[in-house]
């Protein structure tokens, strides 16, 4: 029999990939140390709905209320303070490890990482073929992880070239993360045709249309990990952060890599500065994200259509 | 690249802890601190492991001379609070210890080939007029009472070596460094045949000496470690750490674990998730899985060797 404290596990991090990376740790502890043993998973209520399904009610709890516990419990939380103490941070190895170190302090086997499936849900009331959509994911919080509006047209225009249609996801101010950001995309014109569903859908509405869908595109964002819970064709380009320690963890599916060709290229993996915020380009050309051209995302997408998953 | 000036702190008084980080240190220096400057701190009882960090580099742990030009950051194998503990929580009873080493230091996991032990510098053992070819040496000092090996097994094991007319050496430390609070508990006090080589080797001679025998015996400790710096053949028992987390890491020699008998709590301190329980003690007090590290089971390990199987 397995011994353990009682633990809070506390996802005190408001990036969606984050939390769908950490979701299989928790059903791991749940189901390893938790047998007899409580525990308290905290959460943004946001993100509720990609626990329910195996995490009882009365176990969640939310992340953004002060919380405190004492001897025997404990707390462990995805993201410990950023000091020189704590440098352990996603981005010099995969998410999921990530989340398996820092909430058991231990790294689980590959197969206990996988992805967990999101409840499936009713899309009917968008009215969209989702056998014919390509969702593109366009809004995104940083300079240096974008996709150019450029790409994003010239992905639409082949997409509907192929008799297909260009569906536009993401959400621009409905949580903090987006609230100050410089990059807030408007989409409300659609220059390139096809549909927009910004703002317009629950991550499991999401999930439900990835998963009907004929493929997701766009940069390394929540969007993207949402996909990764699905066995949907991705499409997903990298900039400052390294593919490898990104790619949405998940036994069948499709996952092409864009990247870019820079000696600077995934700087934010690569490269150990800790007091520099890579939310913005070091040398302050982004040279990377202009790279990010359609030519290379419609390469990989042709290549899906042509041969499948 | 680019990367801070880092001192990489190897802050730990357990040589099998600081012979995991050796390569680690070593890849750190190779990849990153080619143009940009570092410092190495460990304790002077293992300068000769960082044989290839200059001296102007290297500060010794115990002198306190490592109050550095800020500019540097710290990364700590041992992430300590200032008044001791560790504020991660990471163990390396749940993980290997190299990959410890390389998320304590680097932040990061580094590939399985970087992580074997490096050779030590050989230096001559012939003033102990020993002929190591017909050694077996069996490490029988042990901090710890659930992490040692009953005398009266190794008394059993230096008997059957005897008995193939091979020389049994016992080796070990018992009156300073790591011992120096906590008295060994597991006093085996050595027959009248064979030879007491403890306390009488340094660090290097002893790598020095195993690297000339036969085969190493004992359980998981520092000793064991040192073995794995040479290719000599090492028998090693694992009793409340899980040996995949602690065997050397070697390209060449082989090792033979030596497992307690099934029982729900072998390997408690791997396998529970207990972070305020000092496994130095059994948590049930009865040392079960100690006690069934037999001299049989080394024995028949031995045999093989020996036999060359």
């Amino acid at each position: 029999m397995i011994i353990a404290d009682p633990v809070c596990y506390s996802l005190n991090s408001i990036s969606m990939g984050d939390v769908i990376a950490a979701a299989p740790v928790i059903k791991y502890a749940m189901n390893t140390f938790h047998t007899n043993t409580d525990y308290k998973v905290l959460v943004r209520p946001y993100y509720w709905d990609i626990f329910k399904s195996f995490v009882p009610e009365d176990k969640l709890g939310d992340q953004s209320q002060p919380f405190t516990c004492h001897p025997p419990w404990q707390i462990r939380y995805l993201n410990t303070p950023r000091s020189i103490n704590a440098r352990t941070t996603s981005m010099h190895m995969h998410l999921s490890t990530f989340a398996s170190i820092q909430l058991l302090n231990r790294i689980i086997p590959e197969t206990e990482l996988a992805y967990l499936p999101m409840p499936k849900v009713d899309v009917e009331h968008f009215n969209i073929d989702f056998s014919k959509a390509v969702l593109i994911v366009v809004t995104y919080r940083d300079d240096v992880r974008r996709i150019p509006f450029s790409t994003v047209a010239g992905i639409a225009e082949w997409v509907m070239s192929k008799g297909l249609i260009p569906v536009y996801i993401g959400c621009v101010d409905s949580s903090d993360i987006w609230k100050d950001s410089p990059f807030k995309l408007a989409f409300d014109a659609l220059p390139f045709g096809g549909i927009s569903l910004l703002n317009k859908t629950s991550i499991l509405e999401l999930a439900s249309i990835m998963s009907l869908s004929r493929a997701v595109v766009g940069l390394d964002s929540g969007p993207i990990h949402v996909a990764g819970t699905t066995s949907v064709p991705i499409v997903c380009g990298f900039t400052n952060v390294a593919p490898e320690h990104r790619f949405p963890m998940r036994p069948k599916g499709i996952f092409i890599p864009v990247t870019p060709s820079l000696p600077c290229s995934h700087c934010q993996s690569r490269w150990c500065l800790n007091y520099y915020d890579f939310g913005f380009c070091y040398f302050k050309h982004t040279e990377c994200v202009k790279q990010m051209t359609a030519d290379k995302f419609i390469t990989a997408l042709d290549h899906i259509f042509q041969f499948g998953v | 690249m680019l990367f801070d000036p880092v001192c990489y702190s190897v802050n730990s008084t357990a040589m099998g802890d600081v012979l995991a980080a050796v390569p680690v240190v070593k890849y750190a220096i190779d990849t990153y601190h080619k143009e940009c400057d570092y410092r190495i701190v460990a304790s002077k009882h293992f300068r000769e492991f960082f044989y290839f960090v200059p001296d102007g580099k290297f500060l010794v742990m115990e002198d306190d001379t490592w109050k550095f030009d800020k500019k540097y950051s710290i990364r700590r194998l041992n992430d300590m609070e200032p008044k001791g503990g560790n504020l991660c929580r990471l163990t390396p009873a749940r993980m290997s210890l190299s990959h410890y080493a390389s998320i304590g230091l680097l932040g990061t996991i580094l590939s399985p080939e970087t992580y074997n032990y490096m050779a030590l510098p050989r230096v001559s053992v012939n003033k102990f007029s020993i002929d190591f070819s017909k050694a077996v040496i069996l490490v029988v000092s042990y901090r710890d009472v659930n992490r040692s090996i009953p005398s009266e097994e190794l008394l059993k094991i230096a008997t059957f070596v005897k008995s193939r007319d091979l020389i049994p050496v016992y080796v070990g430390r018992t009156v300073d460094g790591a011992w120096r609070e906590r008295a060994p508990v597991s006093p085996f006090t050595p027959p009248k045949f064979g030879i007491d080589l403890r306390n009488q080797t340094s660090i290097l001679e002893l790598a020095s000496i195993m690297d000339k025998s036969l085969a190493v015996c004992g359980v998981d400790s520092g000793p064991m470690h040192l073995a794995g710096t040479t290719s000599v053949p090492i028998i090693s028992g694992y009793t409340n750490v899980a040996w995949q987390h602690r065997i050397p890491k070697r390209s060449v020699g082989k090792t033979i674990v030596i497992e307690p008998d099934p029982m729900d709590c072998r390997y408690c301190s791997s396998v529970w998730a207990k972070d305020f329980y000092n496994f130095l003690n059994c948590f049930y007090g009865h040392n079960n899985c100690v006690k069934t590290l037999r001299a049989e089971k080394y024995i028949d390990a031995l045999t093989s060797i020996l036999e060359g199987k």
